[in-house]
């Protein structure tokens, strides 16, 4: 398996990756500056034990990030191979640079005063935002992540869960650094809302629903998908565990104002049938975006 | 398709669409009145803009020295946009619409007269809670409103209006017409607190639309795939008095046949399930899904649902 990933110079989708990176880096720097440095939060990761160390020593974030991003990819390097490519290179460097500029200009003063909830919640918004772009142009987030790729390889342990230990630890050491108990609860705010956008901004927010539907009223249920609300789906060839009766599951994806017209249907010509209807985190085919249109995008 | 939904005057479905309607209102109304308006915060919509020109009116009347009331501009601008949505879209919204809209403005001014609009509820030293209150009255409010399949009308009816022409998807057009409006709350109260506070009021106010249509559902659906279906199976029937459905699948590595159990239980049977499995087929490969909502026997009928309101 190749973890690199090659693209030549100067194409549209280099082009993309490089804008996902500049864009990406700067909402993170931005978080950081206006919303998470100011308040002495410490969302885990390199940038958390540089806040630290800027608060203890003076030294500036994004340059601290720098010097321990460098050694930490060359050790992550020697000891994974080569997994980190030119990109998660370019990331971080500009991250620091966006870092230590924008915060000349800021001069360490947040956004919004006296409001370190609102900024903890903010905080990780943008940077989970700009880190989901990272993460869409295939570059990894680099830092203490590495940490934790090193310690799952010798103990085999789950690298989710190491992750999220590596940045407690750090967490940690906010709190002890500050001696304030807010410090860790802002964080692990931070922490929780930067994930969840993460995960927002890489699979997209989706109001598409798959149902599986079960119904005797199999044919008519296919004839109102396909003629009036022009999806497709698929029948599976099912078996009742109760009678053992041969049965039809039809599995479709429709969209939350078709479900009701769907619903509304099937409730006039099968008033038993049964439905189980779940969110679907992105559908990607006919009908949808296509699984083309999201990897070149 | 029709779009317009007609029911008979005095019938039980019309009298409880028209109490979904006013209850529906009166919450919205009561959201914006004790935690949204006093603190300037700018949530998009109609009201949203009525907060900004209230602001910007104050002083401007002898007799309204605070400025224009927040509901009576949002009627104001609802009456002419629904008109246009008329004529551009054709007859989508219903009296249902109106009668909804013209509450809102009537509780909103009302609740303002009887409880000012001084910081009522004394939370100005946490507006970050009466955010996510305020939200939560705005969602669940809208969300009666909806359920009586009545439109919020208003921005959203700008938002049908472009996505008619332009092709974009609604749901996206909504968030950028509300963006639009929240940047000019920002413009006009030069105060980055504002457009912070209101994405939170817009994104709260998004979820428990959600819950409060399709509620929250603990239950599962589960794909199992075992050698020992059978004894899964009498497990799911006899014990726990649930249905589910065999499908015939083949192993993707080496043809083999496997039979696929599809079911859908809730959490505690899930857990006695998983107990069972272990024990009787280590080696089971389970897959497990939230489901937002299930319709059929053992469970809400779909009749129930479509015809609950």
């Amino acid at each position: 398996m190749a973890f690199l990933q090659t693209e030549q110079l100067f194409t549209k989708k280099w082009f993309i990756s490089y804008t996902y990176i500049v864009v990406g880096t700067f909402l993170v720097a931005m978080g950081y500056v206006y919303f998470i440095t100011p308040y002495k939060i410490v969302p885990g990761g390199i940038y958390g034990i540089s806040i630290v160390l800027h608060y203890v020593f003076g030294t500036p974030v994004g340059l601290t990030a720098l010097l321990f991003n460098i050694p930490l990819t060359i050790i992550g390097t020697r000891l994974l191979g080569p997994r980190f490519g030119t990109k998660t290179v370019v990331g971080f460097i500009m991250t620091s640079v966006f870092v230590d500029a924008i915060s000349y200009f800021s001069q360490y003063k947040p956004l919004v005063e006296n409001d370190p909830f609102l900024s903890s919640v903010f905080g990780g918004a943008l940077v989970g935002a700009g880190v989901g772009l990272i993460f869409k142009s295939k570059a990894t987030s680099g830092g203490s992540d590495v940490i934790a790729m090193i310690i799952a390889r010798y103990t085999r342990l789950p690298l989710g869960q190491l992750m999220m230990a590596v940045d407690s630890c750090i967490v940690l050491i906010g709190f002890i650094a500050f001696g304030d108990w807010r410090i860790p609860l802002y964080s692990w705010i931070t922490i929780f809302v930067m994930g969840k956008t993460i995960d927002a901004v890489l699979s997209g927010v989706n109001y598409e629903k798959t149902i599986f539907i079960v119904s005797e009223k199999h044919q008519e249920i296919r004839d109102k998908i396909i003629n009036d609300l022009n999806r497709g789906g698929t029948f599976l060839q099912g078996e009742g565990m109760y009678n053992g009766q041969n049965k039809k599951v039809i599995f479709t994806v429709v969209n939350r104002r078709e479900l009701a017209m769907l619903e509304e249907f099937i409730n006039k010509i099968d008033p038993k049938a049964f439905l189980t209807i779940m969110d679907a985190h992105e559908i990607l085919g006919q009908g949808f975006k296509s699984l083309h249109d999201k990897l070149e995008d | 398709m029709s779009f317009l939904q007609n029911e008979k005057i005095f019938s039980a479905k019309w009298i409880k669409s028209y109490l979904l309607i006013i209850i529906g209102s009166f919450i919205l109304a009561a959201g914006f009145v004790f935690f949204i308006n006093p603190y300037n915060i700018v949530p998009g919509g109609v009201y949203g803009i009525g907060i900004v020109v209230h602001h910007l009116t104050r002083e401007t009347f002898s007799f309204w020295p605070t400025g224009i009331p927040v509901g009576l501009f949002g009627l104001v601008l609802n009456i002419p946009l629904t008109l246009i949505g008329i004529k551009v879209l054709g007859p989508r919204f219903g009296v249902k619409t109106v009668v909804g809209f013209v509450l809102t403005s009537v509780f909103m001014d009302f609740l303002t007269y009887f409880f000012g609009e001084n910081d009522p509820l004394g939370l100005k030293d946490d507006v970050f809670m009466a955010c996510v209150f305020g939200g939560v009255l705005i969602g669940f409010g809208l969300g009666l409103i909806f359920k009586s399949k009545a439109t919020s009308g208003g921005s959203d009816i700008v938002a049908m209006i472009i996505s008619k022409y332009t092709r974009l998807p609604l749901g996206q057009l909504m968030i950028y017409v509300d963006s639009v409006i929240v940047l000019f709350g920002l413009v006009v109260f030069k105060d980055w607190r504002i457009p912070l506070y209101s994405w939170i009021v817009i994104f709260v106010t998004g979820k428990v639309i959600d819950i409060t249509m399709q509620g929250v559902s603990y239950d599962k659906m589960l794909l199992i795939i075992s050698s020992e279906f059978e004894l899964i199976r009498s497990k799911i029937i006899n014990d726990l008095h649930r249905g589910g459905t065999f499908i015939p699948g083949k192993g993707m590595y080496n043809n083999t046949d496997k039979t696929i159990i599809f079911t859908v239980l809730n959490r505690r049977e899930m857990a006695m399930l998983q107990e069972y499995i272990h024990q009787t087929d280590p080696h089971a490969f389970m897959t497990v899904v939230d489901a937002n909502e299930i319709l059929g026997e053992g469970f809400r009928s779909l009749s129930e649902k479509v015809e609950e309101l």
